[in-house]
Parts: structure tokens; C-alpha cells; sequence
């Protein structure tokens, strides 16, 4: 991690040239790929490098597999996994992005406005009472039922954390502050983990264990067609985020401020919400809640290539990305076959260096 | 509206709640000059001045540049028309001191004949922050970077001109923060503003200095305009002791700007005799 070490080292007075800078975001996507590559090629059986381009271009061209197990684990095993790690932590990572831009908070994420509980009622409502509630769904829908409810679950939790700092700030006459927003986000994640709570006390035993495991999010469980839906919300989530980048830079300024600069704030708040969610929320319904990423990976990001988010956001995207490879790649290879949640690998990661920015943030020195 | 440049305050009042902080106040600044909020601890300047940059909306009344209503205008269109500096500018941001100034180009069109990096140096220059400019905003002390918000301003100005706007500069206790040398500093670049035809309008606590730099004073008194004009009519002892209730001295300066003194000892046996609207010789001058 010596790029981390030099970008850390130059926290102090030395200022980073541009194009210094956009070379580090090319050695970060170069490094999530590597993760890529490597999450594609090690497991319980390894592969080579040539055995993984032979399946590639045999797939593109449609031609006749020469390796029909190399390209069955590849095709169905690794290669949904490795995309979908690499969407979801780079959708989660702008999310996070974003959030803190907008709650000009280094310590906020997604979860900040309901995306993460809303995604756990709803999928915890599919485990728990998808047999009452799907009996007289197509069969084709049942193994469906958890992603879509993950996601209309923190759609909705998210809609209702804007509307009610809406309706708090239309009440008060202020224009809606970011501090209203946060507290409506507060105590929705109150009442939706309050909700997660009254259905775990009355799952079984079997239900307890599948809702215990999602909470803790894989990679592993996702086919083709929904792993392409998440891809696709997922992308259309980071470009809207990205193409606010101005905006964030200037929200960074306080919301007067940014107001003065020509930024329309309860606009830019609505966008940023609605885009972080999304691009949230189809993770989480496919992958479940991966922790720390949204939080960790912004961070990092900022440390490497600076504040402005021009270069942030792809820098963090990147930096997301590789995360989840790299967490996904540690938790396959530590004790094969076996397979922990990813969960934990992120937020063995991830809490140590959340202490961490406690801890300097206390120091009066935060990113 | 004789004069559809004007900066307006018409006949607006303000409240929050059962508290009014400002009650039927008209006002009007011109292009090319310079006019200063003066008054007590709140009085309503900052009040007004986030009225008449499109900020607040007045309970009652409107806030006008040249002739529009700044209600009707988008935020983007008010950016390109007027630029703020806050009295309390953002602290904590993983900006450099230039990174924060080109955030000032925001509101410039893509088309428009901008040259971003020539207006930001500029800008850093008039600010006196070109030797900070690679340095990082949190680094700075409190005065520099009030400095490098400055020159965001600046540049925001620029970028409103070159997109037909940049009309008006409104400043909240630019010199709080600032040491002599750089509230001189701050001012005459507000200054040259004006002087290019814009309108600038400053809250300013230090009625001297707004004596010296303003070509009129607005005094504010519990929300409503006390008195408004040139300095030398408005800063009188009679008036300011009434409206701050200490005793205040005015004096004038070889030119015969007022020179502003309170009179209070912070002991019980203060010395009270003191000759008022009476020359004095010497005084720094700005």
C-alpha cells in the first residue's frame, strides 16, 4: 500500500499537482482490477490467466467452450461475483461519497438516511413472512422476493426520511437543514430496526439463520439476471452522482454559502438522496448490507487524491471497488472452502479505521 | 424605479416566530458605491443584508436588483448577479486556498469568454492570499482564510461579469477576523470593486472604518433604519450615544471624516470629560 503510505505522508503542507492526482486514480483502477483478475482465478480451484481469457473470448464470440469446468466456474461461480463486488462497492462508495458531502460529515454514509434499514426491513419481511405474503406469487418470483423487497424497502425508508425533514422543515420555516434530516433519518432507522426486531422474535429457526447470514451480505448468492439489474441501477446511480460533483464542492461550504454560489440546495439534497439510495439499495437488495464500505472507502479516497470531487468520486468508486474484491478474495482464500460473510472482512477493515478517524478527527486533523 | 441598477430593499420586514427582526425597512444602494450596515448587536444588519441577497425572503415587502424581484430569481441567476461573503465562512474544508477561489467560477457557462485560472489568480492577488495559494484552507489562521473566501468572492464576481451579471458584492464583517493592515487590504479591493460600477454593501461594526470607507451609512436600530447618508451626517455623538446608550465621541480627522470613540471606563471612576466633534490632529488613517 505504498500509494496509500505517500498519499497519508503528504496530508501535511505539500499539496498534490492535478495530474499527479489523476494518476493515482489510474493506479487505483488498476489495482481494482487486479483484485478482479485474482477474485476470478483463485478459489478451491485455481485457474489461470490463460484459461480465464479463453473463457472470456469464447463467451463474447459464442464459440463452443474447450474447458467446460474452467468456464462453468468462471461463468457462473466467479465472474458474477467479481462484477457484482466490484458495482456494488463502487456504488456503495459514491453513496458514501456523497453523503458526506452532503451532511458535511466525514463520518457519515448511506445508512445516514434509512437506505441500509429500509433494505433490512425489507428483506427480513421477505424472509420472515415471504410465505404468507408470496404464497400466491408466480414461482418464478420466489427467489426474487428478498432482492426486490431489499430495495423497495430502503426506497421507501429513504422517500420518508426526505419527506418528513420536508414536511419538519416546511413547518418550521427554515429551508430544509441537513440537521433536520438527519434526525428524521435517526428515527426512522429506530422504528425500522424496531420492525427487524418484532420479526426476528417471531421467525423459526431456519428463518433466523437466513436473515442472519443476509444481514451480514455475500456475494456469492446472485445469478445473471438480477446481478444485471443491480449493475444497471447501480451505473445509472453513479453517473447522476458523479455529475453533481460541482455541487458537493461547493454544499462542503455550508448550505448558505453554497446557496450564494448558485447551487439550488433542496434541489442538489434531493438528487444526492434519491441517487445514493438507489445506487445503495440495488447493492444491498442483491449483496446485502456490505458494511464500512460507504463509509471507508470515500475516506481513503480523500486522503489520495484530495477534496475536490471531480476527482474524489471516481477515486472513491475505484477505492470501493477494490475493497469489496479485495475483502470478497480474503474471506474465499483464508479458509477454503469455507466461505465467512463479507461482512466481516469489511468491517474488520472498516471499524478499526473508523476508530482511527475518531481519533485524529478528535485530534482536530479529519479529512 | 428611476433607477433599475439599484440594489433595493423595499418596505421589508422579517420575523422568526413571535420575534421581529426587522419592520419596514427601505433602502437602496447604488452602482459604484460603497454602503455600510452599521448598529448594535441585533439590530438587523446581517438580517437585511441576507434579504437583499435573495438569501432570506421578507415576510413582507420585496428585495430588488435592478428592477427584478430576487425571489423570482434561481439561485444560479442570483449567483451570476451577486456574490456573499459570510461572516463565519466554512472552517473545515480538504480544499487548497486555490481550489476554494475556483470554486467562485461555478455559476460561468460553459461558453462564456471565462478565463477561470487568469480571474483566480487575480482574485488571490487582490485578496492578499497569493503566497497561501497552494497551501491548505484548514491550515490557515482564522484571518487568512477569511481571506481565501474573499477571493472565492472575487472570482465569483468575475464569473457573474463575463456571464452579464456582477452587479452587487455583499459583505458580512469582512474585517472581523483581519489584522489593520489586512482589513485595508479586504476593503480596498471592495473598493475597486465599486469603483468599476458595481454595488457593494458591507455590514460593519467598526464605525470608523466605515466612516472611511463607506459613501454611505445605513444605522440600524431594533430592525428599522435609524438614519441613512453620508457619514459625516449620520455618525453624530447625539445620535450614536442615544442609539448604542454609552457615550460615544465624535471626532474628525484632518479631512473631517468621523473618528468614532466610545467614552466608557471599565472602572467606577472612568473618566467622562472628554471634548466632543472636536478636530484631532493626528490619526492613523486607513
Amino acid at each position: 500500500m505504498s500509494v496509500a503510505r505517500r498519499a497519508v505522508s503528504s496530508l501535511g503542507a505539500k499539496p498534490w499537482l492535478s495530474g499527479e492526482r489523476s494518476v493515482i486514480v489510474v493506479v487505483l483502477g488498476v489495482v481494482a482490477a487486479l483484485f478482479g483478475i485474482a477474485g476470478a482465478l483463485l478459489g478451491p480451484v485455481s485457474l489461470s490467466l490463460e484459461q480465464l481469457s479463453t473463457t472470456i473470448l469464447e463467451a463474447a464470440t459464442g464459440a463452443e467452450p474447450s474447458d467446460p469446468v474452467a468456464t462453468a466456474i468462471l461463468l457462473h461461480v466467479r465472474i458474477p461475483r467479481v462484477v457484482l463486488g466490484a458495482f456494488v462497492g463502487a456504488g456503495l462508495a459514491l453513496a458514501g461519497c456523497a453523503m458526506q458531502g452532503l451532511f458535511r460529515n466525514p463520518l457519515a454514509d448511506p445508512g445516514l438516511i434509512g437506505v441500509a434499514a429500509g433494505a433490512t426491513v425489507g428483506a427480513v419481511t421477505a424472509i420472515v413472512l415471504g410465505g404468507l405474503l408470496f404464497a400466491e406469487a408466480p414461482a418464478g418470483f420466489r427467489p426474487y422476493a428478498t432482492p426486490v423487497m431489499a430495495f423497495f424497502g430502503a426506497a421507501l425508508v429513504t422517500a420518508l426520511v426526505f419527506q418528513i425533514a420536508k414536511v419538519a422543515s416546511d413547518h418550521t420555516g427554515q429551508t430544509g437543514s441537513v440537521a433536520t434530516l438527519l434526525l428524521a433519518g435517526v428515527a426512522l432507522q429506530a422504528i425500522a430496526f424496531a420492525l427487524v426486531g418484532a420479526l426476528i422474535y417471531i421467525s423459526d429457526d431456519q428463518q433466523l439463520r437466513d436473515l442472519t447470514f443476509w444481514t451480514m451480505g455475500g456475494l456469492g448468492g446472485a445469478d445473471w439476471p438480477s446481478i444485471a439489474v443491480a449493475v444497471a441501477l447501480i451505473t445509472i446511480a453513479c453517473l447522476a452522482l458523479t455529475s453533481r460533483a460541482r455541487a458537493l464542492d461547493l454544499l462542503l461550504l455550508g448550505e448558505r454559502a453554497a446557496f450564494c454560489s448558485g447551487v439550488d440546495v433542496a434541489r442538489e439534497k434531493r438528487i444526492l438522496g434519491a441517487f445514493a439510495a438507489l445506487g445503495v439499495a440495488a447493492g444491498v437488495a442483491v449483496a446485502g448490507p456490505i458494511g464500512f464500505i460507504g463509509l471507508v472507502a470515500p475516506h481513503m479516497a480523500r486522503l489520495m487524491v484530495g477534496g475536490s470531487h471531480a476527482l474524489l468520486m471516481p477515486a472513491a468508486a475505484l477505492t470501493g471497488a477494490a475493497l469489496v474484491l479485495g475483502a470478497d478474495l480474503a474471506i474465499r482464500t483464508v479458509t477454503p472452502p469455507a466461505e465467512p460473510p463479507i461482512g466481516l472482512a469489511t468491517s474488520l477493515i472498516g471499524g478499526p479505521f473508523f476508530l482511527w478517524l475518531l481519533i485524529r478527527r478528535r485530534g482536530g486533523r479529519h479529512a | 424605479m428611476r433607477d433599475r441598477a439599484l440594489l433595493e430593499a423595499r418596505d421589508v420586514s422579517l420575523s422568526f416566530g413571535a420575534a421581529t427582526v426587522l419592520q419596514g425597512v427601505s433602502l437602496a444602494a447604488r452602482p459604484g458605491e460603497v454602503l455600510a450596515l452599521c448598529g448594535p448587536n441585533g439590530a438587523g444588519k446581517s438580517s437585511l443584508l441576507s434579504i437583499l441577497s435573495g438569501e432570506q425572503r421578507p415576510r413582507r415587502g420585496d428585495a430588488r436588483l435592478g428592477g427584478t424581484d430576487l425571489a423570482s430569481l434561481s439561485p444560479l441567476a442570483l449567483a451570476r448577479r451577486r456574490v456573499v461573503l459570510e461572516q463565519h465562512p466554512a472552517i473545515d474544508v480538504a480544499f487548497t486556498v486555490r481550489e476554494l477561489a475556483a470554486l467562485g467560477a461555478a455559476p460561468a457557462g460553459f461558453d462564456a469568454a471565462f478565463e477561470e485560472q487568469a480571474a483566480v489568480d487575480e482574485a488571490l492577488e487582490q485578496a492578499g492570499v497569493e503566497t497561501l495559494a497552494d497551501r491548505a484552507v484548514r491550515t490557515l489562521s482564522g484571518g487568512e482564510r477569511h481571506r481565501a473566501h474573499f477571493a472565492r468572492v472575487l472570482v465569483q464576481l468575475a464569473a457573474g461579469r463575463a456571464e452579464g451579471g456582477g452587479e452587487a458584492m455583499l459583505l458580512d464583517e469582512p474585517t472581523a477576523s483581519l489584522d489593520l493592515a489586512h482589513q485595508a487590504t479586504v476593503l480596498r479591493a471592495a473598493r475597486a470593486v465599486a469603483a468599476e460600477g458595481a454595488i457593494v454593501v458591507v455590514v460593519l461594526h467598526d464605525l470608523s472604518l466605515a466612516a472611511a470607507f463607506a459613501d454611505r451609512i445605513a444605522l440600524l436600530a431594533d430592525g428599522a433604519l435609524d438614519a441613512v447618508g453620508a457619514p459625516a451626517d449620520v455618525l453624530t455623538s447625539a445620535r450614536l450615544s442615544a442609539l448604542y446608550g454609552v457615550d460615544i465621541a465624535v471626532e474628525r480627522d484632518a479631512s473631517g471624516r468621523p473618528l468614532v470613540r466610545p467614552v466608557f471606563s471599565l472602572f467606577e471612576n472612568g473618566d467622562q470629560n472628554v471634548h466632543r466633534d472636536e478636530p484631532v490632529q493626528s490619526r492613523q488613517r486607513l
